[in-house]
């Protein structure tokens, strides 16, 4: 129970950092959830992937 | 970001944890890697005053285009490519963790994986305690302060650090000969130094000129706080115990080098479980007549490295000047009970 508080306080902690990127870029940030998705994403494009590994949905 | 294709992962069943490894006591961790599977660096971590200790736009920023340089390079031919080897292992490999988990159709959540993975060697005897329960050594006992939104740029050195002359300004940029970006880059490959080790390599950048830095790792580097873990490391003791100084033993005309910890406080649950009959102000001198430890003089991070929870063990007690065996029973935390 304290972990999963923990978690949720970290995640409203980020949630204020991760979005002020997308701001700035006046962007729509589009996450993929799909690991082999993101792969042949990156091979289409030739960019790299940013991954997030994140608790909680 | 627009650069980067952004994959957010939630769950873990599918990823291959022998290729992404990290630090699986943070809510939110990250990894910047290509289509080949290459990992360029990761970015996060945390210690014990913050999950936000290490994580800062400003350092997300230069970690992004940092990702993105080494991606140039990558595609340049510029860097060896760093491909997944060995046998991929996913979460359902671990039994425990695939019964009480996996197979309940419960989010595999990053921490499962790491307590799971610790129940489970030590269920087959293969827990190595100082490498997998004394996880990620906080880098300020190194005397390493970093300046955060810098990345590895350090702020302030001290102790083992300064001693080495590494200096305030200087930035990170290998350790023992593998190269680090960020914090979490850094923090991973401290982990992976046996605790036993006297000495690391660390290479930094001053001036634009590489400096070599050999760093004396001082006693105990790696005991780290793990309260935020919710981990203790077993077995329970049910007290609190500090090692005497040398004064305190060359008075008690105990030798330098063996255990003398004096206990400060008994939990409660002493009581309640039958733990054992100490009380604050006794001496600890010897644990199963071993009367000292090259690793630690601290009776009870002796006690957690070389017993096993449940067992009886048998202490050398001074008692106002007399010496006595009492027996203490130790217990399991109560989490890493298996089903």
């Amino acid at each position: 129970m304290k972990y999963s508080i923990q978690v949720i306080l970290t995640i409203l902690c980020m949630a204020a950092f991760l979005p002020k990127l997308k701001a700035e870029e006046g962007e729509k940030v589009k996450w993929i959830y799909n690991y082999q998705e993101a792969l042949e994403k990156a091979c289409q494009t030739g960019q790299p992937i940013f991954l997030e590994f994140r608790c909680a949905p | 970001m627009s650069q980067y294709v952004l994959l957010r992962i939630t769950t873990l069943d599918g990823i291959d944890i022998n290729h992404f490894d990290w630090d699986r006591h943070n809510a939110l961790y990250f990894f910047m890697l290509n289509a080949d599977e290459h990992i360029y660096m990761h970015y996060g971590g945390r210690d014990s005053r913050s999950a936000m200790s290490y994580l800062n736009m400003e350092s997300l920023e230069l970690a992004l285009s940092q990702g993105l340089e080494q991606h140039e390079l990558y595609k340049a031919g510029k860097i060896e490519p760093k491909l997944k080897t060995g046998t991929p292992i996913y979460p359902r490999d671990i039994p425990s963790l695939k019964k009480s988990v996996i197979d309940k159709n419960r989010c595999v959540e990053c921490h499962l994986v790491q307590d799971y993975a610790v129940t489970e060697k030590e269920a087959n005897g293969t827990l190595d305690k100082l490498q997998d329960m004394y996880v990620h050594p906080d880098i300020r006992d190194l005397g390493i302060e970093l300046d955060v939104p810098k990345g590895l740029r350090l702020a302030e050195t001290s102790g083992a650090a300064k001693a080495a002359g590494i200096l305030p300004g200087d930035v990170i940029t290998s350790l023992n000969g593998n190269g680090t970006l960020t914090f979490a880059d850094f923090q991973n490959r401290l982990n992976k130094v046996h605790r036993l080790s006297r000495e690391i390599d660390l290479t930094v950048s001053r001036d634009g000129e590489t400096h070599e830095m050999k760093v004396a790792l001082p006693d105990q580097w790696w005991i780290t706080d793990l309260s935020f873990r919710y981990w203790t490391i077993d077995p329970l003791v049910f007290f609190k115990a500090v090692p005497l100084n040398d004064a305190e033993k060359e008075e008690l005309e105990l030798p330098s080098e063996g255990f003398a910890s004096r206990v400060t406080e008994v939990d409660i649950n002493a009581l309640l479980e039958d733990a054992h009959e100490l009380e604050e102000g006794d001496i600890i001198v010897s644990v199963e007549n071993v009367q000292k430890d090259e690793l630690t003089q601290d009776v009870i991070i002796h006690i957690k490295l070389k017993h096993r929870a449940g067992n009886s063990i048998t202490l050398g007690v001074l008692r106002e000047g007399t010496l006595q065996e009492m027996t203490l029973k130790t217990k399991r935390q109560r989490f890493r009970k298996r089903d």
